[in-house]
């Protein structure tokens, strides 16, 4: 989940409420699924959930706690007007979506500045997808060289001065020597070219990697040009929409509309479009999901409180008017959640679900409980080991089995999967060398390998036995013990494996079906293990001894 | 009984025995006697047997270093290096770190100085305690005393455990075997070769022999040797108790596969193809051959449709191009709640009660709080009058169960569920502990698997439960390969667990 860092006096100062508690305050972020700690005087740290871009900045979050507390309620209403300025878009096949808007009359200061940087990089991170989906290029109104903007593709050879820079580059040279070109230069380069936005033949911004020198946004910047670039329309426009609306939450700020014209030549916008959408939210589609009825005056206040807008108004449907930054609201079933939000989720009632079924365990789980009971009276001890496991999972491979390897691993000891639940009783007889003999460990677990290129996962059972002398009778008796005693007749078959010693690996079969196999580890696997004494070890198929523990 | 008689090799060996104030190692015995071991071995059984001697077996931990020890100390520690580029240019972002020193060599050393307090991450922010920088040192001194053989101080001992997960100090054992004479009958036998009972057979008994000998008397108060028995697993035995639980109460187990599709575990959960959590950091991807996706037609026509679109049910949808080859691909699954969406599309009669519990996989790097794999619960009910009041209801009974009273909701966000809800439970003596995510599955969902009534969906990390429950301070404890490890943590939390 994002955590953001706000300025308490700044969020005082937005909700007109110099007076509130620090406890309200987190009751309040509390229900509003966010979480919420002072780590100084003057900050706090909100933990927000991705689902609400809007609360990643403190605007956002002043707006849905005037309408929690009711110091304002219903649809927040943007001041908009046009700017002038104009917007022609080009092909730009890697990028091809754009939107400008202009805010004005923000006070930003050193700590206004680092917030709108903060409210930036949650975006790119969440519904941006760390820049691929959307990105955001935030400018200095005034420094812009004219109203005149582009957004096209241009040569890599051309030159910009990148933010942080104070000499013309290369485009090619600001992708391969900046940090920021390092990290996002390859997600819209084309061809030799790069999408840019351009003033008055001077590049404004290198979407999505890094905006110019020129148009840097200062403690005393007041108006804002603001470009959303991306892959897909909607959630350009939507994120402008958020952007452009949320800053508006400032007194006396203003919006600004900017003309986009093209590629296509009907192709013409005003953005922000500031779009908003209706749901119709049925009163008994919320009884029953809920599971009681909040009376139609409490859904109505509800939403008001959620800063929604109500359109149309009867007993029994609702028409709900989202606004434009609430980019999480798909169905009425979002609604319901909002409606629950603001009644109070320790508010509904609790009951006890009223209908009958019958409970039962998976005979995996039954047959686990069998197997354990009589292993515990053979001296084993159980553990419990992990999935992943290392390189030696590569010493179990059969003829035609092969160990799966993870694409990503966290660290070598973890990048495969256990082909057997043996391999993890070796890695765990390794490190108790020095703990009296013998020693007796199984466990019952997850294991799985490619045969043929199909998958094969099982759940099996492993034990075995370390001691400082063994012959393969000891471990045989012991399977033969732990088999006999569930009530299943076992036979024994010659086998050969690579981790077993040859003439001492036996297939087990019962009703003349395979249902494991058991040997004496062979001293290569011991040795590469660095295992210093003789291990059985035998490995049943749970799957299949269930079925015969249930007949 | 026995005649105590001594042949010469046992009256010389025993003699020499006898000579020594102390315990005498075997090898020094051999060289003394001019015997060789195996003989001295052998000879010692026979004293051993008739109770004339004792023999002691010790263990004595060497350390040495690793080849990477060595070249840790000839070329320094790697976290060296990520400390000097902080030190030099100040805290810096992982992506950053990531560029410099390659990925590999930044998680090795930001595991090992976190591991020290040498750094900490803040907002992903990599940034140096320089207070902290003595720690490495101290660490390269415990590499070069163990290198040059000296003495550890008590702190450098303590220090040692993490160099030898990291792979940089080796541990070796060695047995030590040494022997003493039982001195008065030892003596005695030396002397007059008189008959002396150790242990009592069946023979001794029967002939009547034991009238005319001494019973050997022991010291009763002394510890005996130790016997370990077969314990359960105390962590299993502790789901095992959860899944009784449920059971009780009306709920059925089912299961499903470990590698996963990202259909399963994702897409028919309506979370979009570009939800962050399907990223490298959130997802293990397995490297296999293309699968066939194991879903009916008409299953992923819908998730088509609904992801594209909303489907029938009202919804926006998320309005992108939904990719059937991104959802055949095959993954570790990453929640239970692929177990759960699995039953929901075998078309269940309502009304339903499952859950499911198994190993999920997350790529967190591994510390007290977090592992790449862990245990989770996931629970889902469907009925015609199925609520989201019911569910808290469902809920607060399962935690009844479990001996806790007084649980808490706080709405959250999931992909899959709205309403959705976090819960917490209160457990003495830590308070307020957050456990489980809730909520009602959303119309998408519903419309993917075909289900027609309301469904509430629960689920849970069982490790951090345990945790609380058990009072288990390290997560990594609940795997633990050490045996010593496991019987203590039986012992500790048995009266919970039965």
């Amino acid at each position: 989940m994002p955590v953001i860092y706000i300025n308490i006096q700044k969020l005082k100062k937005l909700i007109e409420k110099e007076s509130l508690s620090e406890d309200d305050l987190n009751e309040i972020l509390f229900s509003l699924k966010s979480e919420s700690k002072k780590i100084d005087e003057a900050t706090l740290e909100v933990e927000v959930n991705s689902d609400r871009p809007d609360l990643f900045s403190v605007e956002g979050i002043a707006r849905a706690i005037k309408g929690l507390t009711r110091k304002e309620m219903g649809l927040f209403e943007p001041k908009v007007k046009d700017s002038g300025f104009q917007a022609v878009i080009g092909e730009v096949p890697s990028r091809p979506y754009i939107a400008f808007g202009i805010v004005k009359g923000i006070e930003l200061g050193e700590e206004g500045l680092k917030e709108l940087i903060q409210f930036q990089e949650k975006l790119h991170v969440t519904v941006g997808r760390n820049r691929k989906k959307v990105a955001i290029g935030i400018h200095d109104l005034r420094k812009v060289p004219s109203t005149n903007l582009t957004y096209s593709m241009v040569s890599l050879d051309r030159e910009m001065k990148p933010l942080g820079d104070d000499k013309y580059m290369k485009i090619k040279d600001v992708l391969s020597n900046t940090q920021q070109g390092k990290s996002y230069g390859d997600i819209s380069v084309l061809g030799g070219a790069h999408p840019a936005i351009l003033s008055d033949g001077e590049i404004i911004s290198l979407p999505p990697v890094i905006n110019s020198e020129i148009t840097r946004l200062e403690p005393n910047t007041k108006d804002l040009l603001i470009d959303v670039t991306g892959t897909e329309k909607t959630t350009v426009l939507k994120t402008l929409d958020l952007l452009c609306s949320v800053l508006n939450e400032h007194v006396g700020s203003l919006i600004e509309r900017v003309e986009v014209i093209g590629p296509g030549s009907n192709d013409y916008r005003k953005d922000p479009q500031l779009g908003r959408t209706k749901i119709r939210l049925n009163e008994n589609y919320i009884g029953k999901i809920l599971g009681f009825e909040p009376s139609h005056e409490d859904i109505i206040e509800s939403l008001l409180r959620m800063r929604f807008g109500l359109s149309e108004e009867q007993k029994g449907e609702i028409e709900v008017i989202v606004p434009e930054y609430r980019l999480d609201i798909l169905h009425q079933i979002d609604l319901v959640e909002d409606v629950a939000m603001a009644y109070g989720y320790n508010r509904i009632p609790i009951k006890n679900p009223t209908f009958h079924t019958e409970g039962s365990l998976l005979n995996y789980t039954l047959s686990g409980k069998v197997a354990r009971l009589i292993l515990l009276g053979l001296g084993f001890q159980e553990v419990s080991s992990f999935t992943m496991v290392g390189e030696e999972a590569k010493m179990f491979e059969g003829e035609n089995d092969r160990v799966i390897k993870i694409k990503n691993p966290i660290s070598e000891s973890m990048s495969f999967l256990r082909p057997n639940n043996i391999v993890s009783l070796l890695l765990v007889l390794r490190e108790n060398q020095h703990v009296e003999l013998p020693l007796k460990i199984f466990e019952m677990g997850d294991c799985a390998f490619e045969r043929n290129g199909r998958v094969i996962q099982k759940k099996t059972i492993a034990l075995a036995l370390m001691k400082d002398e063994l012959s393969f009778e000891e471990i045989q008796a012991l399977v033969h013990s732990f088999l006999s005693s569930i009530g299943i007749d076992v036979k024994y078959r010659r086998d050969e494996n690579k981790y077993f010693i040859s003439g001492r690996t036996a297939r087990v079969i019962a009703n003349e079906i395979p249902i494991g196999i058991l040997g004496e580890v062979h001293p290569h696997v011991l040795t590469s293990l660095g295992i210093k004494y003789p291990v059985g070890a035998a490995e049943i198929d749970m799957d299949i001894l269930s079925k015969m523990i249930k007949k | 009984m026995e005649k105590v008689s001594l042949s010469d090799g046992e009256r010389k060996l025993l003699s020499a025995i006898v000579n020594f104030p102390n315990k005498v190692e075997i090898s020094e015995l051999s060289r003394i006697s001019g015997i060789p071991e195996s003989t001295v071995n052998a000879i010692i059984e026979l004293l051993k047997s008739k109770g004339l001697v004792r023999e002691e077996v010790t263990y004595n931990i060497i350390l040495e270093l690793t080849p990477e020890g060595k070249k840790a100390l000839e070329e320094g520690l790697p976290e060296e290096k990520l400390t000097s580029i902080l030190l030099s240019q100040g805290a810096k972002q992982i992506s950053e770190l990531e560029g410099i020193l390659g990925k590999k060599e930044l998680q090795l050393s930001l595991g090992a100085a976190r591991k020290r307090g040498v750094v900490d991450i803040v907002s992903g922010n990599v940034v140096l305690n320089k207070d902290k920088l003595t720690e490495i040192s101290i660490d390269k001194e415990v590499l070069k005393r163990i290198s040059s053989g000296k003495e550890l101080t008590k702190e450098m001992a303590e220090r040692v455990e993490v160099l030898l997960k990291r792979g940089l100090v080796k541990k070796e054992i060695k047995k030590v075997r040494k022997v003493e004479a039982e001195i008065p009958i030892a003596k005695k036998a030396l002397e007059t070769g008189s008959n002396v009972i150790v242990k009592l057979t069946s023979r001794d008994i029967l002939s009547g022999r034991w009238k005319e000998s001494i019973l050997k008397e022991y010291n009763v108060e002394l510890l005996p040797p130790r016997v370990s028995p077969g314990l359960p697993h105390f962590y299993m035995l502790f789901i095992e108790k959860i899944k009784e639980a449920l059971e009780s109460l009306g709920f059925a187990e089912v299961n499903g596969p470990i590698i996963e599709s990202e259909f399963w575990n994702f897409d028919a959960l309506f979370q979009a193809q570009d939800h962050p959590s399907r990223e490298i950091h959130d997802t293990f991807w397995v490297d296999l051959p293309d699968q066939e996706l194991d879903a009916k037609i008409e299953m992923i026509e819908r998730v088509k449709n609904i992801h594209e679109t909303g489907g029938t049910t009202g919804s926006k949808g998320w309005r992108y191009r939904w990719n059937i080859e991104n959802a055949a691909r095959l993954i570790l699954r990453t929640q239970m709640t692929a177990v759960s969406a699995r039953t929901l599309a075998s078309n269940p009669k309502p009304p339903f009660r499952f859950f499911a519990i198994g190993k999920v996989f997350r790529p967190d790097l591994i510390d007290s709080r977090h592992l790449p794999e862990f245990y989770q619960l996931d629970s889902i009910l469907g009925s015609e009058d199925m609520s989201f009041s019911m569910l808290l209801g469902a809920i607060v009974e399962f935690f009844a169960k479990m001996g806790l009273k007084e649980v808490k909701f706080k709405p959250a966000y999931f992909p899959f569920t709205e309403p959705s809800v976090e819960g917490y439970v209160k457990i003495d003596p830590l308070g307020w502990v957050e456990v489980f995510g809730a909520g009602m599955f959303r119309p998408e969902v519903l419309e993917i698997a075909g289900i027609s009534v309301p469904v509430g969906a629960w689920g849970m990390g069982l490790d951090r439960l345990a945790m609380a429950l058990l009072r288990v301070d390290d997560i990594r404890k609940l795997y633990s390969k050490n045996i010593e490890e496991l019987r203590k943590q039986f012992a500790q939390n048995i009266s919970k667990l039965v």
